[in-house]
């Protein structure tokens, strides 16, 4: 658990944050009517965040911006997949495998970004634990093979 | 890519828009793996050479623009394949790339600054049309101050 804001005990870790970030983005740009109301959102995650990382300093590096640029795109993969299934009156089962497999990407890349942010003092409850991409083809990502 | 003073060589914000660009090709192109790999290793060298020189530290605003440029760059992509397939919608798939590619460009010239890096010469175009929708205004009203 991230450190007290306030009267709260309970705060969502930094990929969870950077997570909702990106798919609250996905949705400002996807969403055109209600963009506006995304923004609010975005704020108040972005507040969040600054308050877990600017006394860190963490500096930037290639692997951080592999891991947010992957991760983003990962959400969007997602989002593809639930559209197409919305659409369909018979949901693809193949699709349905699928962004459950990407879900266990995405959760590794979070992993990744926590131990890239906080090395060692990363908190291992925080880990995501769905991390099997079962028999996932073709998703090999070079940021999670450094 | 060996960097040699004097020529003509991406910066930091180029190199992440390639990066996001080869992240997509990563997944979409399986017969050029190798190729592909190889490209990924040279632009994030490239990256992590630029950077060491550099002390830039992660906050939130870094964070929503690299997911913006992940995000929209494989928007772009799909809306472009989606022009070959559905081509009653061909006109409106392509205004809006080209709306979320003006997007992206703010983002880019932002980057630019932030990295210390701002060539005019480098500078993307911005503007879409003479009128722009409501979404696009805002949006760019957003991310213009990341």
């Amino acid at each position: 658990m991230t450190k007290k804001s306030g009267n709260r005990e309970i705060n969502f870790s930094l990929p969870d944050l950077v997570d909702r970030l990106t798919i609250d983005q996905i949705k400002q740009i996807q969403f055109e009517k209600t963009a506006k109301n995304y923004e609010k959102s975005i704020n108040q995650i972005m507040k969040s965040i600054d308050r877990i990382i600017i006394k860190k300093k963490i500096k930037i590096s290639d692997q951080l911006i592999s891991v947010l640029l992957n991760l983003s795109q990962i959400n969007l993969y997602i989002w593809f997949l639930r559209k197409d299934l919305r659409t369909q009156k018979k949901p693809n089962s193949k699709k349905i495998k699928l962004s459950h497999q990407l879900n266990a990407l995405r959760n590794q890349l979070k992993n990744r970004l926590s131990n890239l942010c906080f090395q060692k003092k990363s908190n291992s409850i925080e880990k995501k634990t769905n991390t099997n991409k079962e028999d996932l083809k073709g998703w090999k990502l070079n940021s999670l093979n450094d | 890519m060996i960097r040699k003073k004097g020529l003509y060589q991406p910066n930091i914000s180029e190199l992440i828009d390639m990066l996001s660009i080869f992240f997509i090709k990563e997944i979409k192109d399986q017969k050029n793996k190798k190729k592909i790999n190889l490209k990924l290793k040279n632009i994030r060298r490239d990256l992590r050479f630029l950077l060491k020189k550099k002390k830039i530290f992660l906050n939130s605003k870094m964070i929503r623009k690299i997911s913006l440029v992940g995000i929209i760059n494989l928007l772009v992509w799909d809306l472009k394949d989606e022009m070959l397939v559905n081509k009653k919608r061909y006109n409106n798939y392509l205004k809006k790339a080209l709306e979320l590619n003006t997007i992206r460009n703010v983002v880019f010239n932002c980057m630019m600054k932030n990295f210390k890096e701002f060539e005019e010469n480098r500078s993307r175009l911005i503007k879409f049309g003479k009128i722009n929708r409501n979404w696009h205004k805002f949006i760019i009203s957003k991310v213009k101050y990341l």
